[in-house]
């Protein structure tokens, strides 16, 4: 059974907003990577936030399935059910934005403990076990800063790192999460690429590993794609007929999952590398 | 629990002002000065308050005017108005708490080294449990015996007398500092008119002031031991005092006009010696110039050859009667009451109305509107005060939130519900404002009194008994209205802030 499953989504950011995105139908899969193409404004990020329970953006609650959770998300958003919610997020999601969003007055080890400040009912064998991941990630994707400080670089204030650090910050704070479902938006967005696939790397050994997790990656990078997703969500542009009014949307031959060195979308047309670079391009257009 | 240890400690010091400091700084100053300001008004407030209260303030004096007796004996008249008043009590017209006989006389006074004696009003007390000596106990004595006690009463020993403070600088003039260390006597003359009596009376204690427009007080034993001459035993340590008489310039002159024969005796005793100064006495018949044995100082006034009539003396007194009342609010209509009543109360006519004392209602009624003012202020400086710290906090945290709402919406996103985030900056803003008052409230506890004493001695309002104590503010009410209810209207305005999704915050996008 999917981890989450999409079933006839349509997202508007309120009730009297036109429709911005649309999606037939979406499967996602445990230890699986997904990478989200598609041109700027086409509701990439609106998938995202609707799937991380960000944003209330979905009309039909029923749209939605986790298979994770134990209790009926559409219940839970129905009534509004904050706690639950919450509770249902702390324990399943983790996020790495763009913009990084890490507190400027936390050092650079508590901003990576922070979902460990969170979740309360992690006890103290799991902390300790979460900052010794924290240090393994710091050692693999900030090198240059433990070589310089070792353990001491956790003390440092986020205000005296650079943007791309930050950024490799934001991914290993993630990570150090103890998730199922990872939503990333445009997570490597500032770094070059050999930093981008040191991230990738790092996330597919935390997904594929012992137990099973997911990620879900918006990028415009399509050779990041390409190298590393298990599957590729492209979002296409369609239009309401009566409004005339555009807004994205899921099709099965936009949907590309790897298929040994080949690529096939769900219609089963195969690409090879290059003509899927191709095809996404054009969708990217 | 990182999540408040660690977190919670770094957005208090983030909202604290960080490295300045001056957010708490400013909210301290605000809080301090609130709480002192009205912990000053409190205390003033309440001090009246007490002032009014006192037995010695509710203590209403009524004169029965010495042409009232023509309808009735003074004892009569006093009777008829205390059994009325009861009456009207009865009907729950007046608040009357007691009434009390007081006949208080007039007496001269003087010191053994001084020309000049002053009249004085003394009131007799029967004993410790009369209501007048009370009244006079309960304020604070400068005891000037030598076990710094009450005497008044060892009638033993011959009693003493208490006076106020300004009848003693009257008397003991420059020397008054000398009489509260020395223990120096004042001389009564209980005999004016013929032969003219200066008796010595040890002074036990000097207050600060005496009600009824007395002057002093001693005990109805003394009095009777006084008017009965036996009162006076010489005592030896004064036997070096020089009998003397003396006489002022003005006296003299008259004294020549009214009295030449009395004049010539003494400038044939004085042997021609200035009379304005002061001349020394030799007995009639003696040819020495010695004391007698003790102090009598003998005074020569123009009363000293005037005899006064019956219908002189009975005027120097005043008879009056002491209602003490529960509530002030009802004297002006006892007042009115007795005005329209008089004759019914045995006043022979209605010229001759009884005065009630209406000195204390309008003391109390000017205090009444500084009360009000009072709480006035009280209101309003809390109002304005819970509206700063508000205004203030709320903009600091308003402006800490908007600049984190990002972060704000990741910790949402990794799943910190919006009750916890209530909790966290409820805490917060707890500790931010509860640190401030705090503070203000020990700096008040401990350096308040200081300072309100110091201010108001540089506006010259210290009084001797003022005993303002800064610990009477209220502390609970004080907290709920300083700390309560700035938390929590700043918790009502972050919680408007957490409805927005965490998307809203992340993205920093406008919900509508």
């Amino acid at each position: 059974m999917p981890e989450i499953l999409v079933k006839n989504l349509i997202c508007r950011y309120s009730k009297d907003k036109p429709k911005v995105l649309e999606v037939p139908e979406l499967k996602l899969e445990s230890g699986k990577l997904y990478f989200v193409l598609g041109k700027s404004g086409i509701g990439k990020s609106t998938l995202i936030e609707t799937l991380g329970l960000m944003e209330q953006t979905f009309e039909d609650t029923s749209s939605l399935t986790f298979n994770v959770s134990k209790t009926s998300i559409p219940d839970l958003i129905r009534l509004n059910d904050d706690v639950r919610i919450s509770e249902f997020r702390k324990k399943n999601f983790a996020f790495i934005f763009q913009s990084t969003n890490l507190f400027s007055h936390l050092t650079l080890g508590e901003n990576a403990m922070m979902p460990c400040w969170i979740d309360d009912s992690i006890e103290k064998a799991g902390v300790e076990q979460i900052e010794q991941k924290v240090t393994d990630l710091i050692k693999s994707l900030l090198p240059n800063l433990w070589l310089k400080y070792e353990d001491k670089c956790k003390d440092l204030m986020i205000t005296n790192i650079s943007g791309g650090q930050k950024q490799r910050l934001a991914f290993i704070r993630a990570l150090a999460t103890p998730f199922k479902i990872l939503f990333g938006d445009e997570p490597t967005g500032n770094l070059d690429k050999k930093k981008a696939d040191d991230l990738i790397e790092a996330l597919l050994e935390e997904i594929k590993g012992k137990e099973k997790k997911l990620a879900c990656l918006v990028s415009h990078d399509i050779d990041l794609a390409i190298q590393h997703a298990d599957e590729i969500i492209g979002l296409s542009e369609s239009s309401d007929n009566s409004s005339q009014m555009a807004y994205g949307t899921i099709t099965g031959e936009n949907v590309y999952f790897r298929d040994n060195k080949k690529w096939k979308n769900q219609s089963g047309k195969t690409f090879n590398e290059e003509s899927l670079k191709d095809e996404l391009f054009n969708l990217l257009k | 629990m990182g999540l408040y240890s660690k977190f919670g400690r770094k957005e208090f010091i983030e909202i604290s002002g960080r490295k300045t400091s001056l957010n708490i700084a400013a909210i301290i100053t605000i809080c301090t000065i609130t709480i002192f300001c009205l912990g000053a008004v409190i205390n003033i407030q309440s001090f009246l308050e007490d002032k009014m209260n006192d037995d010695y303030v509710k203590t209403v004096p009524i004169n029965i005017p010495i042409s009232c007796s023509s309808g009735g004996s003074f004892a009569d008249i006093s009777a008829n108005i205390e059994s009325n008043l009861k009456i009207v009590d009865g009907k729950g017209k007046f608040d009357v708490q007691s009434v009390y006989e007081v006949c208080a006389t007039n007496l001269d006074f003087k010191m053994h080294d001084k020309n000049q004696s002053y009249g004085a009003r003394v009131a007799c007390v029967k004993s410790e449990k009369d209501i007048l000596w009370n009244l006079v106990a309960k304020k604070k004595e400068i005891f000037i015996t030598p076990h710094k006690s009450n005497t008044l009463f060892n009638e033993d020993k011959n009693g003493s007398i208490v006076i106020s403070e300004n009848f003693a600088k009257k008397v003991f003039a420059s020397s008054y500092d000398d009489v509260i260390h020395q223990n120096i006597p004042v001389f009564v003359n209980h005999d004016p008119g013929d032969g003219d009596q200066f008796n010595k009376i040890p002074v036990s204690a000097i207050v600060q002031s005496l009600p009824l427009q007395i002057d002093a007080v001693i005990s109805n034993g003394l009095y009777n031991k006084l008017k009965q001459d036996d009162y006076l035993i010489p005592e030896d340590e004064l036997s070096n005092f020089e009998d003397r008489y003396w006489i002022s310039d003005s006296d003299y002159k008259k004294l020549e006009q009214s009295n030449p024969e009395f004049v010539s005796q003494i400038v044939s005793v004085s042997s021609g010696d200035s009379f304005v100064r002061g001349i020394t006495f030799q007995y009639p018949g003696s040819n020495e110039y010695v004391p007698k044995g003790f102090g009598i100082i003998h005074y020569l006034s123009i009363d000293d050859c005037i005899d006064l009539s019956d219908q002189e003396i009975s005027n120097r007194s005043t008879y009056k009667l002491i209602t003490t009342f529960n509530n002030l609010d009802s004297v002006r209509l006892f007042s009115k009451y007795l005005e329209e009543n008089t004759q019914m109360l045995g006043c022979a006519s209605d010229e001759s109305a009884l005065i009630v004392d209406l000195s204390s209602i309008e003391s109390k009624e000017s205090i009444d509107v500084i009360n009000g003012l009072s709480v006035i202020t009280i209101v309003a400086l809390y109002s304005f005060s819970v509206l700063l710290i508000i205004s203030f906090c709320l903009s600091i945290m308003r402006l800490h939130i908007e600049k984190n709402k990002p972060n704000l919406g990741t910790l949402k996103a990794f799943g910190l519900s919006n009750k916890k985030v209530l909790q966290l900056y409820a805490s917060v803003t707890f500790s931010f404002i509860g640190i401030a008052f705090l503070f203000g409230f020990l700096f008040n506890e401990i350096l308040g009194n200081y300072i309100l004493n110091g201010i108001l001695s540089l506006m010259n309002l210290t009084t001797k008994t003022a005993g303002l104590e800064f610990s009477n503010m209220n502390f609970l009410l004080s907290f709920l209205i300083l700390v309560c209810i700035p938390v929590s209207l700043i918790m009502m305005k972050i919680r408007l802030i957490l409805k927005s999704t965490p998307g809203a915050l992340v993205f920093q996008r406008d919900q509508q």
